[in-house]
């Protein structure tokens, strides 16, 4: 169970003087289960990238294998393949539409012909995940919540289609540091609990580190680095550099503790172990 | 230097849904100097953002008070005044550029002021250089990059002769290098031309550059003061929801355990240079 491009690559206005590959020959399969971190400066292709998986762009050339099925085939295996994917975009509240954060929620399952019965479990469900208490927020306006609540209601119309993958772009953008942690804290518990696929597009590389158990680099098009956010962050910072990422803050102080030739393992994604370890390198220095 | 900013025991109340009255600024008391660089950080609605909004006589007080450069912004004579020395620069890059080409994106304030045409070229020459996109004069600002679009708002705003920038979360939807940019040309411009910059943010990093931070909590002030003062607050601000550079908060960890770490460090050299001396 997987989703899988191969020989992936797409081209803006094609034939056109403006033409540009946006994406080169992409092979890249994201397995069930996993939490994957992609991460590269603006106009690497991150977002053609994520765009592909669900469909919404269809390559210029090469395959995209959901589960098996190729997605642009026609027909009903294909389209449901396509829907097993939950796409949240950046800025997701500016899509919120409806009356209500209840009708809001339902719209997606709704359209894909839930039952009203099974769609008022969904929409529950998808609203406790996200931590917002359905009693109170289901009659709603959604345009009255505030940015960091818009965002989770946004957020709950994509998990209340249940996907078996969930893509998502920049979700805290734009949040502050309370509503980041709490919109991260969530899918990484969804994660944890239900066992579903996370694609997280994001700038912020202390909560890639963190959270990704797998970590992609895109630099021009192409996949520049594929692997373990430690082992990316430690041993590869320069190629980082040269695809225009910040390596996190953490990582960048504990650098210069070592060069100040302080013995510690700066292989750490979490201030307070990082902080243990200075502490203990000091004491036997 | 003169103050330029002033605000006395302002509030700000709207309506919100069901009829229900919000306190969004509960009487704020603030003095800005000529020439000083404020960042405002608080969580979401904790009211930054309405304050901004009345720096240029978007939003009126409710009571108390709002003067630029002495001029108070109930005084409907005063608004092109206000609007003109203040310029804001908002979160999202797209919406607010007007024009097909950079040069007339930066043209359209001046234009508006019914600056001589011979004058506003000189302008836009020379607010698109301080911001450091004269080579993209004559391109389409839909194809810049968030941070580029970020700077021609600026150079808008410079070639008005404002003299003082009020940026609302300007860095919220750019990327890390796009982040940089801003800040940098922002600092630029309030050292090289004293500009005054009251700039609203939630990333700690960009906080630490200001020569003063004022963190805002439902609608009141509820700390100030130089970068070193706040910042090395760990506990009140992670209380309040707020981030801490990454050094302040290392230095507090070691002291938990029982490192001597001076108090007020807040950046990494700091630290790295009281760890190792």
């Amino acid at each position: 169970m997987s989703i899988r491009l191969q020989d992936v690559t797409y081209i803006y206005m094609s034939k056109t003087p403006y033409e540009k590959a946006a994406i080169k020959k992409i092979d890249l399969e994201i397995k069930q289960g996993e939490f994957v971190g992609i991460i590269g400066h603006t106009g690497s292709g991150k977002s053609t990238l994520v765009q592909h998986l669900n469909g919404l762009l269809k390559p210029s050339s090469g395959m995209v294998h959901i589960d098996g099925q190729n997605i642009h085939e026609k027909g009903e295996t294909a389209r449901n393949a396509k829907r097993s994917v939950g796409m949240v975009f950046q800025y997701p509240e500016h899509q919120l539409f409806e009356e209500s954060v209840y009708e809001d929620i339902a719209f997606g399952p709704r359209n894909l012909g839930v039952k009203e019965k099974e769609i008022e479990t969904r929409v529950k469900k998808a609203l406790d995940f996200v931590g917002l208490d359905f009693e109170k927020f289901a009659k709603r306006t959604p345009f009255q919540l505030s940015g960091g609540q818009m965002r989770r209601v946004a957020i709950a119309g994509v998990v209340a289609l249940d996907p078996k993958y969930l893509v998502l772009d920049e979700p805290s953008a734009g949040l502050d540091p309370r509503g980041r942690d709490e919109i991260f804290g969530q899918i990484m518990n969804l994660h944890q609990a239900t066992g579903i696929t996370v694609v997280l597009v994001s700038h912020n590389m202390e909560d890639v580190a963190r959270m990704a158990n797998r970590l992609i680099v895109m630099n021009k098009g192409e996949i520049l680095l594929d692997g373990k956010p430690k082992d990316i962050f430690c041993n590869h910072q320069a190629q980082l550099k040269e695809a225009g990422v910040d390596v996190p803050p953490l990582t960048l102080l504990m650098n210069q503790f070592k060069q100040r030739g302080l013995e510690i393992d700066s292989a750490v994604v979490d201030i307070a172990t990082a902080a243990q370890n200075v502490y203990k390198a000091v004491r036997r220095g | 230097m003169g103050e330029f900013i002033t605000v006395k025991d302002m509030c700000h109340t709207y309506l919100a849904h069901e009829g229900e009255e919000v306190q969004a600024l509960d009487h704020i008391n603030i003095a800005i100097g000529k020439g000083e660089f404020v960042a405002i950080i608080g969580t979401n609605g904790s009211g930054k953002s309405t304050l901004a909004k009345h720096l240029n006589a978007l939003l009126i007080p409710s009571s108390g008070q709002c003067l630029i450069d002495g001029m108070d912004t109930k005084d409907q004579e005063n608004l092109w005044e206000i609007r003109q020395s203040v310029g804001m620069v908002f979160q999202n890059p797209d919406n607010q550029i007007v024009a097909t080409l950079v040069e007339e994106d930066v043209a359209f304030g001046p234009e508006n002021l019914g600056v001589p045409p011979k004058e506003i070229r000189n302008r836009v020459t020379e607010a698109l250089k301080d911001v450091g996109m004269e080579d993209y004069r004559q391109h389409s600002p839909h194809l810049l990059s968030g941070g580029q679009k970020q700077r021609v708002a600026i150079a808008g705003v410079l070639a008005m002769r404002s003299n003082c920038l009020v940026l609302d979360e300007p860095t919220a939807m750019l990327d890390p290098q796009g982040r940089q940019e801003v800040l940098s040309t922002v600092l630029r411009l309030h050292r090289e031309q004293n500009i005054t910059v009251v700039y609203i943010t939630h990333f700690m990093e960009e906080a630490v550059a200001a020569d003063r931070v004022i963190v805002m909590e439902q609608g009141k002030v509820v700390m100030e003061g130089v970068p070193k003062t706040v910042f090395s607050q760990v506990n009140r601000l992670k209380e309040l929801g707020l981030d801490v550079p990454v050094a302040a908060e290392f230095a507090y960890r070691l002291r938990q355990l029982t490192m001597k770490i001076p108090e007020d460090i807040i950046t990494d050299t700091e630290l790295v240079v009281a760890v190792c001396p």
